[in-house]
């Protein structure tokens, strides 16, 4: 299965699945969980220092022998000595997020290390591929977190048309085994998953958070923000809530401090802290280890594709 | 209390009748609270609403920004007397309960951002006691008093520009526009000839040879070619000519078969002026003394008027009983009357008159008097000195043997003329100049032509009543010159909006 697959070529992995790095989610013992488990688990790096990385890398390192990647907020002003740890460390893959990626290309490269990058739109996919970039991760906005304009249902095929060489990756909305199959007929390579992996036994967020995504239908998730330019996708709470009434007023986007919506493992109290998950939480219903998240998701796609012959009849 | 309505005043420029804050409790970081005290006789009330005083929800807005400005003056320093702060949004407003005549009003104001000192952002809060009245959220702009001003000048500069002329505008005659709206007047006897009309036309003028008392076609002819030669192309050249004068005819056509681009006619309304401009068509402008001339003129067919007024010099179009009328009051008299362009003569002396003429209608003007003091007037130096010579006094009103009173500068000859001692004319020299016209009191012909000469003693040297204030020579170019930078320099700050 997958022998064929550029994504699973170019990482060396077993399944063409990654879990999406989330700053503040994503860490040692999650990604080890889905790399240990034919995937590719993604240290979420967000705002944080090189020491947290450096030990976090080192963490994953004793937990797994299999590939594993960094995911770099090119926002993070530290980006250039987070790179210094990555290549010290020896990460084989880096994906990056929130800006441009090809100033750090060369070094990377020179390093020997891949470098995938997620982006919001087919134009950048496209431009991404020009410049030598090793994959490509198109998100639609059906995830969690800083969303983008486009869905992943239009994204994917008309990236597809663009992207020859590199492996696509389809993010968004992708959590069980139809919507994995469904990525793979628009014309993905692979999939990058991430509320999914949330609700599994090894992250690491509090237990009441992943209730509040396993308990979510697809009415409770919402977006706030829309008006700085930066809008988020979460669950509603009290929070979400205060948010959106202080919109009504339209604000100043100062007076919306988005700090307070980056990533968390949050706590006890699920009103306290931005619950950010994709439209997908409305469809996840149990806690899993992700062994189990991952074989039900290949599982299932299988027998979906090989059952796909019936729609036609 | 932090600050009271007095110091407030020194802190924020506003006053009475336009002061809604009246005193500050506190400023503690970026939060400023502040207090209106309502009075049911306050004059707003009486309108707000006429059935139902309530305070209205702009006042309590302002009342809100105000206060954040004096928050802002305060994080400014010293430098905020320098700087204006203008209102550059009201990005929400939203009102929760009316305010009532009598009603104590509380201002809470956060200012929560500011952007390159050019930017202050405010959340503002009412409330009448515990109650929150009202929420606004608003922008303020920070302004130098230098940019500001330059604003000012901007907005009005944008607005009128697309309305009115910031220079002085060009003049059509007929079918050609003349760069400049300055016509050179023409002078007879041969006082404006092809030197001076070229040279005006060169500079971007209507440059006007006076043909009366002339009576050989030929040196019309010779005259317009030279001209021609001296103004390269520039300008526009054309011919003055009195009705009245005895070959007109044969005159005229001379000159439109030298292609003219104007004709100027005066003195004696005739209407083959027409039929003979027609054949060329080269527009005729009538010379009236007053509106309904002015309209006759336009019905004959005038493509132009230009209105002489009192001040001129030489012959005025003023006979026996009819008094002396400015130029101005006929011009806004004429441009109520006649379609056809009014050009202002008689006075005009600089920019200023230009633009005064302009301003009351006029398109254009026409002007005499100055261009006798230049080089290239075709006069005699000491026709010139006379006018430079001249004082106040030295400017009369004669009569002359036309019939119409005459403005001169007092030579010899003009004393005779005021003693009635003039030399009768001599019936054997006598070439009709103005026909039966004449009252044969002296030779108009020969005098004029004696002064163009240099001869004073025996010359009558035509002046305008403003001839007395030049004192030196000048050159065409620097005359037009001085005339059109005087002119735009008014119209940059008033311009013409006709």
């Amino acid at each position: 299965m997958f022998e064929n697959n550029k994504l699973t070529k170019l990482l060396g992995i077993k399944y063409p699945i990654i879990q999406g790095g989330m700053a503040g989610v994503s860490e040692s013992v999650l990604t080890a969980a889905v790399s240990n488990a034919g995937g590719l688990g993604i240290i979420g790096s967000g705002f944080a220092s090189p020491k947290w990385l450096d030990e976090e890398i080192k963490k994953t390192k004793a937990l797994t022998d299999k590939p594993f990647a960094v995911n770099l907020l090119m926002q993070n002003p530290a980006v250039p000595e987070l790179i210094k740890t990555i290549i010290e460390n020896k990460v084989p893959v880096v994906f990056t997020g929130g800006g441009n990626p090809l100033t750090i290309l060369p070094y990377l490269k020179k390093a020997g290390i891949k470098v995938i990058a997620v982006v919001p739109t087919v134009r950048l996919a496209k431009k991404m591929e020009d410049n030598g970039i090793d994959g490509v991760v198109v998100e639609g906005m059906e995830s969690g977190g800083h969303i983008g304009e486009n869905s992943t249902f239009c994204l994917v095929p008309q990236a597809k048309q663009l992207i020859k060489t590199i492996p696509l990756i389809a993010a968004g909305g992708i959590y069980n085994g139809q919507t994995f199959a469904s990525a793979m007929i628009l014309g993905a390579d692979g999939v990058q998953i991430g509320t999914r992996f949330m609700a599994s036994t090894e992250c690491q967020i509090h237990e009441n958070y992943k209730k509040a995504i396993i308990n979510a239908t697809d009415e409770d998730v919402t977006v706030i923000a829309r008006f700085t330019g930066h809008p988020i996708r979460l669950i509603k709470n009290k929070l979400s809530e205060s948010v959106k009434k202080t919109e009504e007023k339209n604000p100043f986007p100062e007076e919306i401090k988005s700090e307070r919506f980056a990533g968390a493992k949050g706590g006890e109290n699920i009103d306290a802290f931005p619950l950010l998950a994709g439209i997908s939480a409305g469809g996840i219903k149990e806690i899993k280890p992700c062994k189990e998240i991952i074989e039900e998701i290949v599982n299932d796609a299988e027998k979906i594709l090989k059952e796909s012959e019936k729609l036609l009849q | 209390m932090l600050y009271n309505k007095k110091q407030i005043k020194n802190i924020i420029p506003y006053q009475e009748p336009f002061l809604w804050v009246d005193e500050v409790e506190s400023i503690e970081g970026d939060t400023i609270i502040g207090y209106k005290q309502t009075d049911p006789k306050d004059e707003y009330f009486k309108g707000h609403f006429v059935d139902f005083p309530i305070m209205p929800g702009v006042l309590v807005v302002e009342g809100i920004a105000q206060t954040g400005t004096i928050l802002l003056r305060e994080k400014m320093g010293k430098d905020h007397k320098n700087k204006h702060l203008l209102a550059y949004q009201v990005r929400s407003a939203f009102f929760y309960e009316i305010i009532l005549p009598g009603d104590k009003i509380k201002y809470k104001v956060k200012m929560v951002g500011m952007y390159q000192d050019k930017i202050a952002n405010f959340v503002g809060e009412a409330f009448v006691g515990e109650n929150k009245k009202c929420e606004v959220r608003f922008s303020v702009a920070i302004l130098t008093k230098d940019e500001l001003n330059k604003k000012a000048k901007e907005v009005k500069g944008e607005k009128e520009e697309k309305k009115g002329w910031f220079n002085l505008p060009s003049l059509k005659i007929g079918e050609k526009f003349s760069k400049l709206p300055i016509i050179q007047g023409g002078m007879a006897v041969r006082v404006s000839l092809h030197n001076l009309a070229g040279n005006v036309a060169k500079e971007g003028g209507i440059g006007i040879i006076a043909i009366s008392g002339m009576t050989d076609p030929q040196e019309v002819r010779d005259e317009i070619r030279k001209a021609r030669e001296i103004s390269q192309g520039n300008g526009l050249i054309g011919v003055n000519i009195m009705g009245v004068i005895g070959k007109f005819k044969e005159l005229l056509t001379a000159a439109v078969e030298e292609k003219i681009d104007i004709i100027i006619q005066g003195a004696g309304f005739r209407t083959d002026t027409f039929e003979i401009a027609k054949k060329r068509n080269v527009p005729v402008f009538a010379m009236a003394s007053s509106a309904n001339v002015a309209k006759k003129a336009e019905d004959a067919g005038a493509a132009g008027v230009i209105i002489e007024g009192c001040k001129a010099g030489g012959h005025l179009g003023f006979p026996k009983g009819h008094p002396f009328v400015e130029t101005i009051d006929i011009i806004k008299d004429t441009v109520k009357k006649v379609k056809i362009p009014v050009i202002a003569a008689g006075g005009v002396f600089n920019g200023k008159d230009i633009v005064e003429m302009l301003k009351a209608g006029a398109k254009g003007v026409q002007m005499a008097t100055r261009f006798v003091a230049t080089e290239e007037c075709d006069a005699n130096q000491k026709f010139k000195d006379a006018y430079l010579n001249a004082k106040k006094e030295d400017i009369a009103i004669i009569h002359s043997p036309v019939g119409l009173p005459g403005r001169a500068i007092k030579t010899p000859f003009v004393q005779k003329i005021i003693n009635k001692t003039t030399p009768k004319p001599d019936p054997k020299e006598c070439v009709g100049c103005i026909g039966p016209v004449c009252d044969r009191t002296y030779c108009i012909l020969k005098t004029l032509e004696n002064a163009r000469k240099g001869d004073l003693e025996n010359g009558l040297v035509f002046a305008g009543a403003n001839a007395w204030k030049i004192n030196q020579m000048t050159t065409v170019k620097k005359l037009l010159d001085e005339l059109v930078s005087e002119a735009n320099q008014i119209l940059k700050d008033n311009p013409i909006t006709q």
